[in-house]
């Protein structure tokens, strides 16, 4: 059974929001790269903004705009994947209430510090009964909500699931996971991407998401899972967060030669950052073309047709495949 | 994929025991775990009952039979977890062996939040808990200890998060990616959650009172619940079927639960739909029942939809013995719905007297025996209007 992204949305520090794959990359000299805010009043009433921390603004702003863009109401499954969840209510709320002694803090941030508080809150914006799903696995978050939504449509439990990526980062939170060993050598970042999955015809097929939980990866097998080899792969999407980031060296080692795009350096790092390169590569292969300023090794594809998107932090690593179909 | 899924172990420790056995022994016994703090740091040290795991973490670490070198890489989550995964991993590979693809599918609402607070309660520049804090942190820990890293992943879903583990660990299987997975959820007690729903105003003072007309909140608690699940046609021997299961959700509130009870309707319908399952084959449900005004009077009126006034199956909450333990309640609540079926016994509900005037509804008081138990549900909702139902079948 095919499946399909029917529509692809991505808010983070490059003009990604309802547009193309940007053709100027915008510098940044700040500590971390925030996103680029899009117009949050176009979706979401302004007194239930006013309530809303950045990453319930992002995912559900990202999720209606993939939602209008595939022109489905209600899909029949919300699937996200986050990392640190609303980190923003969860260290308010602790801070308060350490502050405080306990003393009754407001329970504002407590109710919006759960990690299912997007899905929850897409669920009662959209009237969507259906199924509602939050993974929080680190660096795999997002894959795992991928993985999730693909049995799901598998198993004709329907046939438009919203599925998405999002983390924020703010100054309090950065100042800590700065400190984090695995990001050492990576400018950090936040974002959102969201797609609609559906078994229905589009021009970009989602072939598959693997988890691997291994320090290295033995990419002949991988890619033979899927029936294919290198030489069906017509660019990567690789994970590296900068020219120093030894820790793809075998990735682009066996992809040497192939159009090679990255893009943390661009957005930065975070724990459902893949999520932007998925976006990244359904653009590409609906647009047929990439601008230059995203590719990594100067090599240009004549003709994108197949996608290898992968993603590795310590042990936890994934690839994502997509392709195109000619409608 | 259309396989049939079957429980082939389970593990559990809370309040009321540190494995099943000793959990089983006490709910046929009346015995609650909700008791005065011992453990957890907090001013509102004498104010509070709660269903803590009555041992401190480094008796925890002896129990298991582990000294770690940096009690820091170790939040009592992660300790909670392994002591259940362990007890539920073992049972199944002394039934069927070892096997090749073996993943986790956790949860946990605040992961290990237990030594976040610490840290920021220190104010230190020691940002190790950075490692603890994320949810899947327990998670991973329990898949290196046991290595079942095959897949691991973690769901947070709040309070109906372990039900949801367990319908991704099913598909998992049931699609053949995974050999054998272990299934369910965990969660310390914790300032952060105490002062939280202390600050929603639905913490009962005294013991908890499912389904009563004067109940009053919930006993915030902790432990952890695990199952294994497996392909029918692979296992010799099985404790039971896993024979339904739905997550829907209510579309109503953050927090709060619609009056009518859609998304919990919702849920028992569709997990009845997947069993095959009529509304009179149900021998017992383990429901949600918090003891908070909301959540009771929202499930017992889903429930009388779902069976007619008259025909609502021999029910309990075992939170009245264990308090709720969060992400962990359902896997906890699974485990003894595994048992209610295997030993043909329902418990108890403790601390009921009246039932809540718009229900009439009256939850089993007794340990009932000598009735074959053949289909139990089991029901977890949670913040942000998640609903989930799951069926075990004989």
């Amino acid at each position: 059974m095919n499946l399909y992204i029917r529509s692809a949305e991505c808010i983070c520090a490059q003009p990604t929001f309802g547009n193309k794959l940007p053709n100027e990359l915008r510098e940044n000299n700040d500590d971390f790269y925030s996103c680029i805010q899009p117009d949050y009043k176009k979706y979401i009433s302004s007194n239930i903004l006013r309530r809303m921390s950045p990453i319930i603004r992002n995912g559900v702003t990202c999720s209606l705009s993939a939602l209008t863009q595939a022109e489905i109401n209600i899909p029949d499954a919300i699937i996200i994947g986050t990392a640190l969840g609303c980190i923003k209510d969860t260290t308010s709320f602790l801070s308060q209430l350490i502050n405080d002694k306990e003393e009754l803090p407001n329970p504002t941030s407590f109710i919006q510090s759960t990690h299912n508080t997007i899905a929850g809150q897409l669920a009662v914006l959209l009237s969507c009964k259906s199924y509602n799903f939050t993974f929080s696995q680190m660096h795999n978050s997002f894959e795992c909500a991928l993985l999730d939504a693909t049995l799901l449509l598998k198993e004709m439990k329907g046939k438009n699931v919203l599925v998405g990526g999002v983390d924020e980062l703010i100054p309090v939170v950065f100042n800590m996971i700065k400190n984090y060993d695995c990001y050492s050598n990576s400018k950090l970042g936040e974002g959102a991407g969201f797609f609609v999955l559906s078994t229905e015809k589009s021009a970009v097929c989602l072939d598959g998401v693997k988890i691997i939980n291994n320090c290295e990866v033995d990419f002949d097998k991988e890619l033979n899972h899927f029936s294919l080899s290198k030489n069906d792969i017509d660019m990567v999407i690789g994970g590296n967060t900068s020219d120093a980031d030894n820790s793809y060296n075998s990735f682009s080692n066996y992809f040497e030669n192939i159009p090679y795009v990255w893009y943390k350096p661009f957005v930065g790092e975070f724990g459902t950052v893949s999520s932007i390169a998925l976006w990244i590569g359904v653009k590409a292969i609906e647009e047929q073309s990439v601008p230059l300023c995203w590719f990594r090794n100067g090599i240009m594809p004549t003709s994108i047709r197949r996608i290898l998107i992968y993603n590795k932090k310590g042990t936890e690593q994934s690839i994502m495949l997509i392709s195109r179909k000619k409608l | 994929m259309n396989q049939s899924v079957v429980v082939t172990g389970i593990g559990v420790v809370s309040s009321i025991g540190l494995d099943a056995q000793l959990c089983f022994k006490s709910l046929l016994v009346k015995q609650s775990g909700i008791a005065p703090i011992r453990y957890l740091e907090t001013v509102h040290k004498n104010e509070f009952i709660l269903g803590e795991v009555k041992l401190s973490n480094k008796e925890m670490e002896s129990y298991l039979g582990i000294s770690f070198a940096n009690n820091n890489k170790y939040s009592r989550t992660t300790l909670l977890a392994i002591i259940a995964a362990r007890e539920a991993y073992e049972m199944a590979v002394n039934a069927n062996g070892q096997k090749n693809r073996v993943g986790i599918v956790s949860s946990t609402t605040v992961g290990g939040m237990d030594i976040t607070e610490r840290c920021f309660l220190n104010e230190t520049d020691d940002y190790s808990f950075l490692l603890t804090h994320p949810c899947g942190d327990s998670t991973k820990q329990v898949a290196d200890y046991l290595s079942v890293n095959t897949y691991y992943t973690t769901l947070n879903t709040a309070c109906s998060s372990g039900t949801n583990a367990l319908i991704h660990g099913a598909r998992l299987i049931k699609h053949g990616l995974l050999d054998r997975v272990i299934v369910g959820g965990v969660d310390a007690l914790t300032m952060f959650t105490l002062n939280g729903f202390n600050s929603l105003m639905i913490l009962d003072k005294e013991p908890c009172k499912p389904f009563d007309l004067n109940r009053n909140g919930l006993n915030l608690a902790e432990g952890a619940g695990y199952l294994v699940l497996e392909r029918k046609s692979e296992v010799s021997s099985f404790l039971c079927h896993l024979a339904g299961y739905e997550n829907a959700n209510d579309a109503y509130h953050q927090t709060a639960s619609s009056p009518s009870g859609d998304g919990a309707f919702m849920s028992m319908m569709g997990a009845l739909n997947m069993a095959k399952l009529n509304p009179d084959d149900v021998d017992y449900i383990n429901v949600h029942g918090t003891g908070t005004i909301n959540n009771d009077l929202s499930e017992g009126t889903a429930m009388i939809r779902l069976f007619g006034k008259d025909k609502v199956p021999v029910f309990s909450s075992t939170k009245s013995y264990t308090g709720h333990t969060l992400a962990a309640s359902a896997g906890i609540e699974a485990v003894f719905s595994v048992m209610a079926i295997t030993e043909d016994v329902v418990y108890p509900n403790l601390n009921f007297n009246k039932p809540i005037e718009e229900l009439g509804l009256i939850p089993n008081c007794e340990v009932l025996r000598g009735k074959r138990i053949k289909n139990v549900m089991s029901n977890s909702f949670g913040f942000g209007g998640n609903n989930s139902t799951v069926i075990f079948s004989k």
